[in-house]
């Protein structure tokens, strides 16, 4: 049963156009922004918005979710239209421009984000709306933030909190711990509020969404927001999966399923699969497979491989099982394990490091027990259920999932269900 | 209350459907006993809760497994596409490995010095419910060459991932017989493996004159109208490309993609899903697919870049289809459209397939991947994709009437 979900933006076009209207507006989008009626929301701010001109930032991979494409195809272009220009904020040769040209902000009289975050703090998008907020904040340019769902639930919080140097990076800017179970407009209010950036903030609310809910909860379409984040399954697994980006594990980067599986030439699948189950992790079995990645880590080798089936979605803690799952892995063949020492994404220090916000960890799988690590996650506990109670979130948003069967109704021809929804006073 | 449309989530309800090799071991282990047997299979032969066939038959000391057998993509899903597997020793419990997907078109059935060794040869490979898909005629090569030598051969039964209802598409034509179309199916046949090998040993014996000894195990709670996601079962991808079920929902159409130029999004995370070509344009692409107001179906425009295959590391323009309403989408004959619109846009570029095509080489694989060289004349002559379907509907209609007696649901 799928509910009709409508995106902020949508709700912006319908209920304060004026917003937009006549103006010069710039629009932190990309590819994988669709309305509920299945169409980009740029075209729909193009066609629905009358706005005087529209111009395009795209985040990290480029508009069209792979920065390779920037040369190729001229992204400099919108189906011909003189009213549109597309401008790219995010430039891996250059760490520096992590966000756009001011200048470009400069010549737009609003901004309008409308951009799929997927709950983990490592996810680079809503740095990026960070970023320009704080330009626009320079600027004395107003924001809009129109909200979209988190694909993994607005409820479930998990990961470290620590928010000191050198922890910063762009993979993890934002105070949140590592899931974080915010939406993309309530990452920006926090932001605004909690990292004193104080520009003028305007967010807008889907119709439809409820905390609870899970991508495959809503009637909205699936497009990866980046392409190595095919399925909202992917998206469930990435807070605890992430990790092996800082190993020489592959994360079946190079498969059809990235982040469903983790591997390396040495590990034996059957081993691997039996000592993970051993652990009796809540929510999750993990599988035998053997992944042979077309491309980067361990490319054209045959990998001893894990898939991670989450039996439980509500009861499966990522962040838990993927940092568990790695001690393990390194445990079998401590001598072929290796942490990645390379440059990533801007952080000041190693990878792990920056993924777990702490230099803890790093030590207690070298040298510690599993138990050592089981300890140090209890220590999580408080920091967990205080932020879970502190953090803004919109009160749009309920978690009263029993008593919306009564009110919910069959659309008639795309087996959906719209819900009526009491309206939060204004 | 919250159960998905395609995605595998199981939430904590109970597995409501168990597959065959969970009826075999749990409740009629009888059917095994005392007998030598090879298992074909590969890494989605699982139960509930994701126990593996050769681990499980592996352990029993009331029946011997003697050796396994690997389709293509092998016995733990370790290869792409039509690429050959050579014999091996299994990893788990070092038996002989013989691939069923061997260099030329004699490899792909089972060597009878082999099967003299065995009192029955069990198959548990799960099918994805298009004509295409390989393992099904795995499955029909095993029964003949088992059937002459008096083994039996024992099906472990598991669901049609796109549901048992829906069909959809031509009779295959008998010239059109492949790999990719042993049997006159129609693409979508609506039917689980174990129905398909009982239609196979009729076809053996009315065809040919082999009498198969046969014995389907049946899944328990299954039913016709279940898509994947209704059966509580775990999604263990059966081959490299066949990622989620939603892959499995657009296959029976965009599997036609193969027989051409265009890329069907190969070394991509979302094959069959995007299609596409560096000279395509995507907005007119996904404009004309869209204006033809297909049922159940959006089109997006979307730039990708296969990491390998066709136009690997190449921009391609192309689009990605999303099914909006799985009850009323036609897969088959959206592909078909997809690929004559795509033609059409760039006449000059696009061409069909003339390499070997799962072992075939004096026939193009699109008239193998059709069942027919009618879709290929329609394509080229500009003619009315439509006109076809509607030839179809008789002949589908008299396909239901055969398979009624087939069906196990």
């Amino acid at each position: 049963m799928r509910h009709l979900v409508r995106t902020g933006l949508e709700v912006l076009l319908d209920r304060a156009p004026h917003l937009v209207q006549g103006k010069r507006v710039g629009f932190l989008t990309n590819y994988a922004s669709l309305t509920s009626t299945h169409e980009l929301s740029l075209d729909v701010l193009l066609e629905r918005g009358e706005c005087r001109h529209i111009t395009v930032f795209a985040p990290e991979h480029g508009f069209w979710g792979d920065a390779q494409y920037m040369a190729a195809i001229r992204e400099d272009s919108w189906r011909n239209s003189s009213r549109v220009t597309m401008v790219r904020s995010y430039d891996p040769d250059n760490p520096r421009h992590l966000s756009p040209d001011p200048r470009a902000i400069a010549n737009c009289d609003v901004i309008v984000a409308d951009i799929q975050d997927i709950g983990a703090r490592y996810y680079t998008y809503a740095a990026t709306l960070v970023k320009v907020m704080g330009l626009a904040k320079d600027l004395g340019i107003p924001v809009i933030v129109c909200d979209r769902p988190n694909p993994i639930g607005g409820v479930e919080v998990e990961g470290t909190m620590n928010f000191q140097e050198p922890y910063i990076s762009f993979v993890g800017n934002l105070p949140v711990p590592n899931r974080h179970g915010m939406t993309i407009a309530e990452l920006a209010i926090l932001a605004n509020e909690q990292m004193g950036i104080g520009c003028e903030l305007r967010t807008v609310p889907m119709e439809g969404w409820q905390r609870w809910m899970s991508w495959d909860d809503t009637a909205l379409t699936w497009v990866p927001p980046s392409p190595n984040m095919p399925s909202p399954r992917a998206a469930l697994l990435y807070p605890g999966m992430c990790f092996w980006e800082a190993t020489n594990i592959s994360e079946a980067r190079g498969t059809t399923y990235p982040f469903d599986a983790f591997g390396a030439p040495w590990l034996d699948p059957f081993a691997l699969a039996d000592r993970l189950n051993e652990l009796r992790l809540d929510g999750v079995l993990f599988r035998p497979h053997i992944l042979t990645p077309t491309f980067q880590k361990h490319k054209e080798q045959t990998c001893g491989s894990v898939w991670i089936h989450v039996t439980d979605p509500s009861a499966f803690r990522s962040v838990r099982a993927g940092l568990l799952a790695l001690k393990v892995v390194r445990d079998l063949n401590p001598e072929k394990f290796e942490w990645r020492t390379r440059h990533y994404e801007f952080a000041h220090c190693t990878a792990i490091d920056a993924l777990t916000r702490s230099s803890r960890y790093q030590l207690l799988v070298d040298g510690g027990t599993t138990d050592d690590i089981r300890e140090w996650l209890q220590t999580w506990e408080a920091g967990e259920q205080a932020f879970r109670d502190e953090r803004p979130l919109l009160a749009e948003y309920q978690d009263v999932r029993e008593p919306l069967a009564a009110v919910a109704r069959i659309h008639p021809t795309e087996d959906r269900v719209s819900i009526e929804i009491p309206r939060a006073e204004a | 209350m919250k159960s998905s449309e395609f995605e595998p989530r199981t939430s904590n309800l109970e597995p409501r459907v168990r597959p065959g090799l969970e009826v075999l071991i749990h409740d009629e282990p009888a059917r095994l006993h005392g007998k030598r047997i090879g298992l074909v299979t590969n890494q989605s032969a699982v139960t509930t809760d994701l126990q593996h066939a050769v681990r499980l038959l592996h352990e029993s000391r009331d029946w011997n497994l003697t050796a396994l057998f690997g389709p293509e993509h092998g016995v733990w899903g370790e290869a792409q596409d039509m690429a050959h597997v050579d014999h091996s020793t299994d990893p788990l419990t070092g038996l002989p490995v013989y691939s069923l997907y061997g260099k030329n078109e004699a490899d792909l059935s089972p060597r009878r010095e082999v099967l003299r060794t065995l009192d029955a040869l069990v198959i548990d490979l799960q099918d994805i419910g298009s004509r295409y898909y390989t393992f099904i005629y795995t499955m029909a090569l095993c029964m003949r060459e088992a059937a002459p030598l008096g083994v039996q051969v024992i099906v472990l039964d598991r669901p049609n991932p796109i549901d048992g209802v829906h069909i959809e598409g031509n009779i295959r034509e008998d010239r059109y017989s492949s790999f990719v179309g042993m049997f006159p199916l129609p693409v979508r046949h609506g039917m689980t493996a174990g129905e398909l090998a009982r239609w196979f040993a009729r076809y053996y014996r009315d065809v040919h004159g082999i009498e198969c000894n046969l014995d389907v195990v049946p899944m328990k709670g299954w039913q016709r109208s279940m898509w994947w996601g209704d059966t509580g079962m775990q999604w263990v991808i059966p081959s490299p490309n066949m990622p989620t079920v939603y892959t499995a929902t657009v296959y029976p159409g965009m599997c036609l993609v193969e027989g051409t130029n265009l890329s069907e999004g190969r070394g991509t995370t979302h094959p069959f899903e995007f299609f596409g070509a560096p000279w395509l344009d995507s907005f007119q692409l996904a404009d004309r697919l869209n204006a033809l107001d297909l049922p159940g179906v959006r089109f997006r425009p979307h730039y990708f870049i296969p990491m390998f295959q066709k136009h690997a590391g190449q921009v391609c323009g192309g689009v990605e289809m999303h099914v909006i309403n799985r009850a009323s989408f036609e897969p088959y004959r959206t592909g078909l459209w997809c690929v004559k619109v795509a033609r059409d846009l760039n006449p000059d570029e696009f061409k069909w397939r003339t390499e070997t095509y799962e072992f075939v080489s004096d026939r193009l694989a699109i008239d193998l991947l059709a069942g027919s060289t009618r879709y290929r004349e329609l394509v080229e002559s500009g003619g009315n994709i439509d006109d076809w379907v509607v030839e179809w509907e008789e002949p589908l209609r008299e396909f239901a009437r055969v398979r009624e007696e087939f069906l196990l649901y």
